[in-house]
């Protein structure tokens, strides 16, 4: 989310943020809720009850959940004043006006570390552990939020555990983040550059240069690691090849590929990765023991891959083959599905029993029938049985703007939010029609799921509303509503603190 | 050119007879020199077209620098020189891990020591050699004479020499330059002995304890055993216009040089014990000289009188034995096979499609067709198969199949049963297995290894990722490796047990990369 705060220099005050943000976030068993115009992060027991975390002044900005489900980032700023005379912030001269920032580590007892974190990274690489983040430029630089100069050649780690932090130079427009085994090393991708960097120590172990020239700067797209952590696999933007990078003993090699790679797909289990083609209809299995390639022919290009637990769907979002392809690495056996319209997205559920897609609307062909002609036009899900090879097509008589899918130990549900509709649907992806149509208080915002096994629905209104859902007891909901009002005349007082 | 030393029986490939003789001829096509190699070839004219030997009208037996050994990378690996990145790169085999240093700047020859202990190159842009031991590549750098060209080794990897070769261009890096001096570099010891030859050399090989540079007026016998280095000059020819000297044979023991001189109508005989230098009679128009397979003898090929001239070693001024070729057939050059068996005269000025087999034991001739005229031969080192290879120039009784083209023929030397191949480009690097049951060549723009089975007469294709650049076998393995074009290098490693080609490609990035400390 961007920062929209407004400063207000004049004698009164006034709404000018919106009162809660229904970019809602989960850690432990709390919803988190920020509320701009009372410049406050609250937190939000399905129970009804609220407080508020300690920001000491700053105002949240942005959450993000360290894996593990139990602490958020909080990204926050606060104004200050050059005039260190000056006590509130609309008697501040215009020209002394300033923001700082800062990144909170959030835990169940409140904020746990506070780093001095530049503002304008807004790339975030996270640890499977939970213990590093990696900040970088992300590519939607808000020039408002950098602190007179912004280096575009350096990441900024910091131990979560610790709140240690350093800023590590790295190349240019670092942003792809690879963590190592263990968590302790990560390889950071830059144009031109891969750098390998000891996050325990905060520095550079192993700097490798991906070109000769760098007048011909190499610009590398999808990265994966074998799961060893040996290799990281690495494609170049507009080149039919992967860079074969050794970690252990610092080298490189290049293997060439039929086609451009757009989409890598790692799997622990047969030691290998996917690769998926721009314009090639095939794909690739290559096995890092010997780092020969397997290709599997297929009718329609695949260019995209989602992967989850030895389970590949490959799909293309461009052009108009209706063809998803899911690939079993422990079998090496492909599986064809035909779906009504081509793929925007595609998901496989924990359970890897299911393989959902978002199908959007395309242009109907000639001779197409009618029923052709009704899902050409609309947006849809696809839900693949990944375990008996059958497809059902859903047409969704709206425009979709989140899906979330929640696998339990028997079952997989799909939550479908549309635009502007005060229903969502709730879809048995075993048995997917008809789905169950859940009346909301208001036209959804945003979806999300609690660690305990629920959905949460945020919605488009003023002074909050969240739904919480059991989707094995879809009726028994929890509402929380109008949360948002409180701090609508926020204090005025200029922060003074050095973090 | 040509120098032989003391290992005969490795003179497999006579027309390319420096091959394994850690000679600087063999170097240029190792690291690269293609041209000059062919330039030294080129040089290696007919003497009988000279005026003052005027015995046939025919041009010059082309010694085709074609079958050029690969440089000698250890066992687990291949030394790669960056010279635009002033590096060098180990890339280990079969795993093909790969290690880099630094070393001086513009490195443009590596060879590794005989033993494989170390690598050696020469940086020209910095004037010094950098010494890697193989296992850590930890440099040592010595300073050399400015504006030298030419690395050699010598055979126990004892000394490095490097000279200024004639016929090898190379730019200057500026003030006093001189072509008349050599560096000596004690390996071990990184000493370096700098001297002034007093002629410029073309070529340099070694005895025991000696290295021999060899010039046109003079030969300079440099004792390697004593302190400080000292050297002996012996003229071989006139001072102010001699001969370009093209051959150069040693004796097993190192008591003799024979040589052979551009347009002479003699040889010269060198005493290497009491610096002497003598003329030998020869039959009109020498156009090769060699050393038989047990290292006994020098064979000199006298095409204008169709003769071989035998001089023992032992007694290289006695009688020398003269043997009659067959009459009609004009022959300038000769092929031993390591094992004594038939050797093939043949020439490559007459542009006849045929070859003459000669059996030293029995002292039979026969002759022997094949499809197009001979451009070079070649006999694999078990001495059991003769590979001769054919150009693009045709005679009147080419196969039709051939015309145009390029081609191999593989003879089985027990029976002469042959096996030709027309190939679609010029062969420009060729290579054998040390065991001596495969040969490997590459062929210009086409992206494959021709692997050759001596024992079938075979040739199997294996492709490559791109254009070939140089192929070289790994001492004491089966393995081949294969240099190819590719902006970021590329080499590959064919195991012939298993058919299976290793490719990395890309290894000069890794003079990119830093790790730190």
């Amino acid at each position: 989310m961007s920062l929209t705060l407004l400063l207000s220099c004049g004698g009164y005050h006034s709404v000018e943020a919106p009162l809660w943000d229904p970019n809602v976030e989960v850690a432990g068993d709390s919803l988190y809720v920020m509320l701009p115009q009372a410049r406050a992060l609250m937190r939000l027991a399905d129970t009804g009850k609220t407080d508020f975390v300690d920001l000491d002044g700053a105002t949240p900005d942005r959450l993000v959940p360290v894996p593990g489900g139990e602490r958020l980032l909080v990204y926050s700023s606060w104004v200050t004043c050059q005039d260190p005379e000056v006590e509130l912030q609309r008697d501040c001269l215009e020209d002394d006006l300033g923001i700082d920032y800062e990144l909170g580590v959030l835990g169940a007892e409140g904020i746990e570390h506070r780093i001095d974190a530049p503002g304008h990274l807004d790339g975030l690489a996270l640890s499977d552990d939970g213990r590093f983040a990696v900040m970088y430029l992300g590519g939607d630089l808000n020039a408002s939020t950098v602190d007179r100069v912004a280096d575009l050649d350096s990441v900024f780690l910091v131990d979560l555990t610790s709140g240690a932090s350093t800023s590590i130079t790295v190349g240019f427009a670092p942003r792809n983040i690879l963590f190592l085994p263990g968590n302790e090393n990560a390889l950071v991708l830059s144009r031109s550059t891969a750098v390998l960097v000891d996050l325990v120590e905060g520095d550079v172990d192993v700097r490798y240069e991906l070109t000769l020239d760098q007048d011909e700067g190499v610009d590398p797209s999808v990265a994966v690691l074998t799961p060893d952590g040996h290799y990281a696999l690495v494609a170049i933007s507009g080149e039919d090849l992967l860079y074969k990078i050794d970690l252990q003993d610092p080298s490189i090699d290049i293997e060439e590929l039929d086609g451009e790679p757009t989409a890598l797909a790692v799997d622990e289990g047969c030691d290998c990765t996917v690769v998926a083609y721009r314009y090639e209809n095939q794909l690739d299995l290559l096995f890092h023991e010997s780092f020969e390639r397997e290709t599997l022919e297929v009718e329609d290009r695949t260019e995209a891959l989602v992967e989850h637990d030895g389970i590949v769907l490959a799909f293309d979002r461009d052009s108009a083959g209706h063809d998803v392809y899911a690939i079993d690495l422990a079998s090496g056996e492909l599986t064809e599905y035909v779906i009504a319209n081509r793929l925007s997205t595609a998901w496989i559920d924990d359970s890897g029993r299911f393989g959902v897609g978002l199908m959007i609307p395309e242009s109907t062909s000639a001779g197409s029938d009618a029923v052709e002609a009704y899902a050409d036009a609309r947006y849809g899900l696809a839900v693949l049985e990944l375990s008996d090879d059958e497809v059902r097509n859903l047409v969704l008589e709206g425009v979709p703007t989140e899906v979330g899918l929640l696998a339990g130990d028997t079952t997989t549900h799909a939550m479908v939010l549309l635009d502007q509709d005060d229903e969502a649907l709730l879809i048995d992806l075993s048995n997917p029609h008809p789905p169950a149509v859940i009346e909301l208080v208001a036209p959804p915002a945003r979806l999300g799921t609690l660690n305990d096994g629920r959905f949460w629905i945020s919605h488009e209104a003023a002074l909050g509303a969240l739904t919480v859902i059991d989707p094995l007891a879809p009726g028994d909901q929890v509402v929380l509503e109008d949360f948002g009002a409180v701090g609508v005349f926020p204090d005025d007082t200029l922060v003074r603190r050095n973090p | 050119m040509r120098v032989f030393v003391t290992f005969p029986a490795l003179c497999a490939f006579v027309a390319c007879s420096d091959n394994n003789l850690y000679t600087a001829g063999a170097d240029y096509a190792e690291t690269g020199y293609a041209s000059e190699e062919g330039d030294w070839a080129d040089a290696d004219t007919d003497a009988d077209t000279d005026s003052d030997s005027d015995t046939d009208s025919l041009p010059s037996e082309e010694e085709n620098s074609f079958f050029a050994m690969a440089p000698a990378p250890a066992p687990t690996y291949v030394f790669v020189a960056n010279p635009d990145r002033d590096t060098v790169t180990r890339i280990g085999v079969p795993a093909l891990d790969v290690l880099t240093a630094p070393v001086g700047e513009g490195p443009e020859q590596v060879q590794t020591t005989p033993d494989y202990l170390y690598a050696v190159t020469y940086n020209a842009d910095s004037d010094d050699l950098s010494i890697l031991p193989a296992d850590t590549l930890d440099e040592e750098r010595v300073s050399v004479r400015k504006n030298l060209d030419t690395l050699e080794m010598s055979p126990d990897g004892s000394w490095a020499v490097v000279y200024n070769a004639v016929g090898v261009e190379d730019e200057s890096s500026g003030g006093a330059t001189s072509t008349k001096e050599a560096s000596f570099v004690h390996v071990t010891s990184g000493a370096h002995t700098a001297m002034a030859l007093g002629f410029q050399p073309r070529d340099v090989a070694f005895t025991e304890s000696s290295a021999i540079l060899l010039g046109d007026a003079w030969l300079g016998v440099v004792d390697l055993e004593s302190d400080p280095l000292s050297i002996e000059l012996i003229s071989i020819g006139d001072e102010v216009d001699p001969p370009e000297t093209e051959e150069l044979v040693l004796d097993p023991e190192g008591r003799y040089a024979l040589l052979r001189q551009k347009s002479a109508s003699n040889l010269v005989l060198v005493d290497l014990v009491d610096f002497e230098a003598s003329n030998l009679e020869v039959g009109a128009g020498p156009t090769d000289l060699d050393l038989t397979p047990d290292g006994t003898q020098a064979v000199a090929v006298a095409r204008g009188d169709g003769q071989l001239w035998l001089y023992d070693l032992d007694d290289p001024g006695g009688a020398p034995e003269i043997i009659g070729m067959p009459e009609g057939e004009v022959l300038g050059s000769i092929a031993f096979s390591a094992d004594g068996g038939p050797a093939l005269l043949f020439s490559t000025a007459t542009g006849v499609s045929r070859f003459t087999s000669w059996d030293p034991e029995t002292g039979e001739f026969g002759l022997h067709p094949l499809p197009k005229p001979v451009s070079a031969v070649g006999v694999d080192p078990t001495g059991g198969t003769a590979l001769i290879l054919h150009d693009q120039a045709d005679s009147e009784d080419i196969d039709p199949t051939y015309e145009g083209m390029y081609g191999i023929t593989l003879v089985e030397l027990s029976s002469f049963r042959a096996n030709d191949y027309a190939l679609p480009a010029e062969p420009v690097s060729f290579t054998h297995s040390d065991d001596g049951q495969r040969g490997y060549f590459i062929m210009d723009g086409k992206p494959y290894l021709e692997v050759l089975d001596y024992g079938a007469l075979l040739i199997d294709e294996v492709r490559l990722k791109s254009d070939p650049v140089f192929v070289g076998t790994l001492p004491e393995t089966n393995w081949a490796y294969v240099s190819q074009e590719h902006d970021l290098g590329r080499i590959s490693f064919y195991d012939p047990d298993d058919g299976s080609l290793k490719t990395i490609t890309g290894f000069e990035l890794n003079s990119g990369i830093e790790v730190e400390e």
